[in-house]
This record gives structure tokens, C-alpha cells and sequence, in this order.
């Protein structure tokens, strides 16, 4: 598999809730050995969008359209036999409570070896050198107590750890991570965020974080895609993403934030006026356009198309467009 | 005006043979009107159990709170009371610090009618006039918790915090659980009311970062104690001790910003 | 990041309202207490009119019901019956209530030796069946309603009271008790204000399923012969004295045995309904 052929391919994604959009037209590609930041605030999608990458939308939520293509096979509408498979095997996946996604009554070399047995048909002496391997890989070295111990025994740092192992051994092409490391303090997410950059150079993983925390997106991965209210509103190299944002919001965004805005302590950040939208709720019309410095009638009227700027950056802005 | 000498707390140690351990481990610090001291710690470190020993919400074991030359440890319980006034906490949570099941105008009336004695007329006067100052509108006082914003609900709870016209406020997480966006509005908020009010500010948080934002002077606190305490530049740039330069070497960053103090 | 919102306040009364097993027992409920408490009116014969002839007579035209061993009319003492089962199972619930609730609540939010106090007390009262109490009560205020309800409230007045300390205790650990308290509010209003209002749900479906259990439990203790003596009609009485008769009579048993099937059934199904409109889990009774 050469490098460039993308992992993960998503294009012009669509769901919805009930007849709510709360996803529309989200596109993105991911290749071997590649970090992609997904960052947005609540409701804007970005959790949704790794659910439905993985076929497990809510009750009542419907693909709209779109594609997702894992190394080329498509996984809408897949049978659920074949997402099974892919679920914790080609496409691991870890959630921001590591606590709480650890079944509490099974001891942890028990749910690590479950996924072995599953993906990979392992069992017995095979299975268990395989799971030590896996324990010193993620830095759980003391593998027999961790291997042994129950999940409130570990602490939050070593459970995310656990669940990194689990998503490991299924040995996967992609790895999700919805906000790993919200739920840390400072010093161990930066440990679990370096080592998923350890894992993403050592097996060539192709990584999707996900998370509200620009500066840590920023931080980590290659590129990222900004999400609002249920739309890709930017697309950038991570370099060029704080120097040069090219949506009002993202650059919106990076002003408020207090450890990137650069601004001087005690003076105000730049807010943004207004609450996020409710999901679905614009429609028709740029839905950051009642909070935008540079709004214009137009924004309220016309949705904004996706506008591709150079190689590699994209944003969906009625400035790009022509006519503005 | 606030002065702090050797605060500390112990409590029993948890589980069988658990040994009794300092939670706020001989603290001592200062703040002065209009200045915030910015507290930052990873969880369990106390910085809570710090601010609430402060409030007397948390007896202390031993040392010396004095506020504005007042013994606060001396006070008896009625004199508590009233003297509570002065010093207000903002909670991190805004969906737990309102109670579910009162309307906003019950909530904000409460302090003002029972603990300043205002009657009907003033009670509602203060209340309008506090609800703009936090930048709701009128209409959100006959609203319930739940059918307000995260960031609406914070304001709410800095509202109430104001309504009593306090010297000090205690901004313990406040805004943990919100968007950056809101989080912008909340912080600018709290930065402006300090200016006009001539505040004194506690500002705990566990980003440092964000306490650099908003403080002047920094504490760090790990274990109950005071690893570090200096003006807010000198800690990010010149931190000294170790754990310090940790937190500080933890915080997310700019591409390419790589070389951290 | 933001976690959602709690359920909103009008569509949980809209839920109470609506809910199947609330509306279907409300309404029988009302039915029985309208029947019981008009029985005056609705009776169709004075519950103590002896008939020699009608003894044991079968249902006819005249004794809807039949009669029993003096020859009364069975339907007129069981709607008379009602009243006493019914009046006793408010009752007791009502104290148990007014009495339980504040105590508990106290005794949870103030904690310490109050706490400790009060927990004792309860304790103490918890293990004592409820014929124990009702033959003490018995001998100290004499026969009738009052001394059938003090035993009642007794039973039940812990459990109240062990539940509102519970909802104390975890509404006082929550945020927003705090910032009352640093608002300089005093305990008493805080407890009105905040801990009381937290009570409401959990009481109110509690003092469904207990009035159902002291109709059911005067119904025992009135079988039992600790009740209301005769010739005053009460179910479980009319049960006692009738169950010899079964074979002769069926009616004779069947019917005041049906009203108090009636009556628990309808407030258990008050009681079950609504914990599931307020979804609540835990059980109490």
C-alpha cells in the first residue's frame, strides 16, 4: 500500500436527526501516517461525524448521502457483519472517558484479550504474549498488575492507556480519538498526545483527533478541519492554520482562545457575541453569519460553497466566492 | 486586604490504615483589592479545598484567614453570616450551582431580600440592574436553568455572586465547561466587573495558560502546598521550580513554537 | 464538552398527565372516594338496617350485593367500609408526611449529632410490626380511628423520614446548596427554599404506595379485630366476620375483599406511574 493511497476517505457527508441536518456535506481524507484535527465546539459535528464513520448513529439518525471509503471500500450501508469487523480492528477508535467506556466488572487483560480473540483469533499463550506486547507499548510496564487489575484501579491516565492498547489490538489502520485527553490534567494528556504521536510514527497509523481545543489539535497533527454547526468551514496545514486562518471563525476562535491569542494578560480577548447554533439550525445562509465581523446581507441568503484556496487549504466562505 | 497565614487542613485518610494527610498544607498569600491571584494545580492538588476554607464552607484545622483586618476564623456563626457577604465564590459548574428547580428571579431575589433586607420594589431594581451589568436581558429572569445557555447559566451564577456587593471573588474554574467561544465572554465579563468593581480576585484553574491570562501574581499548588509564587510574567517565563516548568512544558501549542521555559 | 440539559418542568407534568397507569387509577381513585365518601347519598340502605329475613340472602333486586349473616345490606356497609379504609390511609399517610419529611430533611442537611439523633430514633422505630404497635396503641387511646391511624403513622413516619434524609444528604453536597450558603442565607430558609422542593417527587410517589399499604394494613389490622369495633363497617371487619360464610355466601367476602383489592391496586398503580413519568429508579417500599 503506497503512502499516498488515503487511509479514509470521507466525501460530502450528510446526516440527519429527524429531518435536523446535523451534518452537511463533510468531507476529508486521511493518509497513512497522518495526523487530521478535527476541532470545533459543541454541536458542530465532529463527534458525529467519527459515529457515523463507524456506523453508529444514534437511534433516528439517517445518512443523508456521501461516502466512506476505508482503503477503498465503502462503508455506508455496509452490512453490519462487515462493520463489525471493521470496528475495533481496521478502525480503532478511543472516547474522551476512558473510565467510563471500561467495563467495570472485567479485569483489563480480559477486555484487551477479548479484542485480540476477536480480530486477530488469538488465544491462550499467543494471546497473552501478544497482550504483554501490547501493555509495554502503550507504557503500562508493570503488564501483569495492569494485566490483572479492574478499571477503577487504574488511574485516569493508565485507563486511556488500557483503552489505547484495546484499540491496538485489532491491529488498526485508522485510530479515532474523540477528545482522549479532555478528561486528563495538563501533564499526563500531553503524555497520552505523545504517545499517540509515538504509535502514529512507529505503525504508520493514520490519526483522527478530535477535539474543542484548538491549540491542542494545533499542536499535534499535520492539518485540520474546522468545524461549525454541522459544516467543514476550514481546511489548513496545521502551521498555516494560527498564522493565516482564512475563515472569520477560525480566526475567530484562535482570538478567543486564551493560550494562542497572544494577547496580553488581563486584557479582553476578542469574544464572540452570540451563542453556538442549535443543531440544524441555519440551513440556508452561512450559519456563523450573525456572529461574523465580516458578514453581509448576502451571508444570511446564500449557503457558502466549499472553496478550495491553494493545494491542501480549503474554507466555505461567500468572500472565496465570486459575486461577494 | 485578604491575608492568609499557614492555612491548613487535614483530613482522615480514606480506606482501612489510612493515614491522615493535609489537604491545604501551611498556605500562606495575600491579595489586594482590584489585584487577582491566579491559583493553578492539577486535580486533588486543594486548590478547592483552599477556597472553600476561605469561605468557612470548609472548616479549617489551624492558621489565620483575615479580611480586611477581620479574624475570619473568629467569627461566630451569626457574624459569619453576615460577614459572607463580602466574599463570593463562581462555581465551575453551571448546570449544578443553579438549583433545577427555581426560576432565576427566585434565585437572585433570595440574596437580596433575605440577606440585604431589600423590600419588593428594590429587590427588583437590583436584580434588572445586575442582569444587565452580566449582560442578560430582562427576560431571562423568569427563565429556569435548564432552558438557558452554559454561558448564560455563569452569568446567572455571577450575577448572584455581585448581588451582594462583595470585595472579593472566588473564580473557581469558571469556565471548565464551556465552549472557547463562551468561555472569551465569560473571562472578558469577569476582567471588566473586576475593573469597575475594584475587585480582589482568587482565579483557580488547572490550564495555565488561562491563569496567565487573567492574574497578575501566580500560585502553583501541588499536594496542599505552595511549590511557587511569584508576579504572573516572571512564573511563565522564569518559572523555578520544577513542576512549575512540567505545567508549564504540558500546555498545547503553536506549531512552531517549539523551545518551552 | 456542555453536557445536555436536565428535562424540562412543563413537559414532566406533561408527562405525569399523560401517563397511562396516572390517569387510569386517578380516575378510579376518584370514583372510590366519591362513592365512599357520598355513601350517604349513593347507598341505596343504612349500613346497620338488620334484616332477619335477609340473612345470607343471594344478590336481588332489593340487597344489590346480597346480605350478610345479620342480614345487612353488603353493598351499602361496603361503600360505608370504604370510608374508614380510605380515611385511615390518607390519614395515616398525611402524618406520616407532615411528620417524616421535615424531620428527615433536617436531620440529612444539618447533619452531625442532630443527625446521628434523629437516625437513632428512626431506627428504633423501623422494626415494629405494625400489629405490635396497633395492640399498644390499642390498650393506651381505646378503640377507634385514632388509635388504628397513630399506629399506622408510626409504621410509616421512618420510612418518609429515611427518605427525605437520603434526598437531604445529596442535595446538600450539590453546588448550588453551597452558594446559598455563601450567599449568607440560614439553614431554615435554604431548607425551604432548596431541600424541601427536591423532596417533593420522591414524597409524592412514596405516599402513593403507602397509602395503599395502610389500606391495605387497616384492612389486617381490622380482620385482626384491632380495628374499629363493630358495628362500625370496615372492610377487613366485614372480611373477619364473613369468612366463615364463604362457602355459604360468597358474596359475603367477595365483595369487601374486591374493595380493598380495588383500593391498593389504584394507588399502587398512582404510586408506579408516576416514579415513571418523574424517572426515578430507585425503589422505597
Amino acid at each position: 500500500m503506497s503512502a499516498d493511497v488515503p487511509a479514509l476517505n470521507v466525501d460530502d457527508l450528510s446526516v440527519d436527526i429527524r429531518g435536523v441536518t446535523v451534518l452537511d456535506h463533510v468531507s476529508l481524507a486521511l493518509s497513512p501516517g497522518e495526523a487530521l484535527g478535527l476541532v470545533g465546539e459543541s454541536g458542530c459535528g465532529k463527534s458525529m461525524t467519527a459515529l457515523a464513520i463507524l456506523g453508529l448513529l444514534p437511534r433516528g439518525a439517517r445518512i443523508g448521502g456521501g461516502s466512506v471509503r476505508l482503503r477503498g471500500q465503502e462503508l455506508l450501508g455496509a452490512s453490519e457483519d462487515v462493520l463489525c469487523k471493521v470496528r475495533g480492528g481496521a478502525i480503532g477508535m478511543i472516547f474522551q472517558e476512558p473510565g467510563a467506556c471500561l467495563d467495570p466488572v472485567m479485569r483489563i487483560g480480559r477486555q484487551i484479550g477479548e479484542s485480540l480473540r476477536l480480530h486477530r483469533g488469538l488465544t491462550g499463550a499467543a494471546q497473552d504474549a501478544e497482550l504483554r506486547k501490547l501493555l509495554l507499548e502503550v507504557g503500562l510496564n508493570e503488564t501483569d498488575r495492569v494485566a490483572r487489575a479492574y478499571a477503577h484501579e487504574l488511574s485516569g491516565g493508565m485507563q486511556q492507556r488500557a483503552m489505547i492498547a484495546m484499540a491496538l489490538a485489532g491491529e488498526p489502520v485508522v485510530l479515532i480519538a474523540d477528545e482522549p485527553t479532555t478528561a486528563l490534567d495538563a501533564r499526563i494528556a500531553s503524555q497520552i498526545l505523545d504517545l499517540l504521536d509515538q504509535l502514529r510514527r512507529e505503525r504508520g497509523l493514520a490519526l483522527l483527533l478530535i477535539s474543542h481545543d484548538l491549540a491542542v489539535i494545533g499542536g499535534r497533527c499535520d492539518r485540520v478541519i474546522v468545524m461549525y454547526a454541522g459544516r467543514a468551514v476550514e481546511a489548513a496545514p496545521a502551521a498555516q492554520v494560527f498564522t493565516d486562518a482564512r475563515h472569520p471563525y477560525t480566526a475567530a476562535l484562535i482570538a478567543a482562545s486564551p493560550g494562542i491569542a497572544g494577547v496580553a494578560p488581563k486584557t479582553p480577548l476578542r469574544d464572540i457575541p452570540g451563542q453556538l447554533p442549535a443543531p440544524g439550525g441555519a440551513s440556508d445562509g452561512c450559519a456563523f453569519a450573525e456572529r461574523c465581523t465580516l458578514a453581509r446581507p448576502a451571508c444570511v441568503k446564500r449557503t457558502p460553497r466549499w472553496s478550495t484556496l491553494e493545494t491542501g487549504r480549503g474554507a466555505r466562505c461567500l468572500q472565496y466566492e465570486e459575486g461577494w | 486586604m485578604l491575608e492568609v497565614t499557614e492555612l491548613h487542613k487535614m483530613y482522615r485518610g480514606r480506606g482501612p490504615g489510612g493515614a491522615p494527610f493535609a489537604a491545604v498544607d501551611r498556605v500562606s498569600f495575600r491579595i489586594q483589592a482590584g489585584e487577582t491571584l491566579g491559583l493553578v494545580g492539577e486535580s486533588g492538588c486543594g486548590k478547592s479545598t483552599l477556597s472553600r476554607c476561605l469561605m468557612r464552607l470548609v472548616e479549617p484545622s489551624s492558621g489565620q484567614v483575615t479580611f480586611d483586618g477581620v479574624d475570619v476564623r473568629a467569627l461566630g456563626k451569626r457574624a459569619l453570616r453576615a460577614f459572607r457577604r463580602r466574599m463570593q465564590i463562581v462555581h465551575q459548574d453551571p448546570y449544578s450551582s443553579l438549583d433545577p428547580l427555581l426560576r432565576i428571579d427566585r434565585v437572585l431575589a433570595a440574596p437580596l431580600r433575605h440577606v440585604l433586607g431589600l423590600d419588593a420594589a428594590a429587590t427588583e431594581k437590583r436584580m434588572l440592574s445586575l442582569l444587565e451589568e452580566v449582560g442578560l436581558n430582562a427576560s431571562h429572569r423568569l427563565a429556569y436553568p435548564h432552558e438557558l445557555s452554559g454561558g448564560q447559566r455563569q452569568r446567572v451564577a455571577i450575577a448572584r455572586a455581585l448581588s451582594l456587593n462583595p470585595e472579593f471573588i472566588i473564580a473557581d474554574e469558571p469556565t471548565s465547561a464551556l465552549d472557547v467561544s463562551i468561555q472569551a465572554q465569560v473571562l472578558n465579563l469577569l476582567l471588566r466587573l473586576q475593573r469597575d468593581h475594584g475587585l480582589a480576585m482568587l482565579f483557580i484553574s488547572h490550564d495555565i495558560s488561562l491563569v496567565a491570562h487573567m492574574s497578575d501574581r501566580i500560585a502553583v499548588m501541588q499536594s496542599g502546598q505552595f511549590v511557587e509564587s511569584a508576579a504572573a510574567a516572571d512564573i511563565v517565563e522564569r518559572a523555578q521550580h520544577p513542576y512549575t516548568r512540567t505545567l508549564l512544558a504540558a500546555r498545547p501549542h503553536r506549531p512552531q513554537q517549539h523551545a518551552k521555559p | 464538552m456542555s453536557t445536555p440539559p436536565p428535562t424540562r418542568r412543563a413537559s414532566l407534568w406533561r408527562r405525569v398527565a399523560t401517563n397511562a397507569k396516572v390517569r387510569y387509577s386517578s380516575l378510579l381513585i376518584l370514583v372510590l372516594v366519591l362513592l365512599t365518601v357520598g355513601a350517604g347519598w349513593v347507598s341505596p340502605h343504612p349500613y346497620d338496617q338488620l334484616e332477619a329475613a335477609a340473612s345470607f340472602a343471594a344478590p336481588d333486586g332489593n340487597y344489590l350485593l346480597g346480605g350478610d349473616a345479620l342480614g345487612r345490606d353488603v353493598l351499602s356497609r361496603t361503600l360505608y367500609g370504604g370510608r374508614m379504609s380510605l380515611a385511615v390511609g390518607l390519614l395515616a399517610t398525611l402524618v406520616a408526611v407532615l411528620f417524616g419529611v421535615p424531620l428527615g430533611a433536617f436531620a440529612g442537611y444539618i447533619g452531625g449529632k442532630v443527625d446521628w439523633l434523629i437516625s437513632r430514633a428512626i431506627d428504633l422505630l423501623l422494626p415494629f410490626p405494625v400489629i405490635l404497635l396497633a395492640i399498644v396503641t390499642k390498650m393506651v387511646l381505646g378503640d377507634g380511628l385514632l388509635s388504628v391511624v397513630l399506629a399506622l403513622s408510626l409504621v410509616l413516619t421512618p420510612f418518609f423520614a429515611r427518605m427525605a434524609r437520603a434526598k437531604a444528604l445529596s442535595v446538600a453536597q450539590l453546588p448550588f446548596i453551597e452558594a446559598a450558603q455563601g450567599s449568607g442565607l440560614g439553614s431554615g430558609r435554604i431548607m425551604v427554599m432548596h431541600v424541601l422542593p427536591h423532596c417533593f417527587q420522591p414524597v409524592l410517589i412514596m405516599a402513593a404506595l403507602s397509602v395503599a399499604f395502610a389500606i391495605l394494613a387497616e384492612a389486617s389490622l381490622s380482620f385482626l379485630g384491632l380495628g374499629l369495633p363493630p358495628p362500625a363497617p370496615s372492610w377487613g371487619g366485614d372480611l373477619q366476620a364473613s369468612m366463615s360464610a364463604f362457602q355459604l355466601a360468597p358474596w359475603t367476602v367477595l365483595a369487601p375483599g374486591f374493595a380493598i383489592t380495588l383500593a391498593v391496586l389504584a394507588f399502587n398503580f398512582l404510586g408506579d406511574g408516576l416514579r415513571d413519568a418523574f424517572d426515578i429508579g430507585e425503589r422505597f417500599l
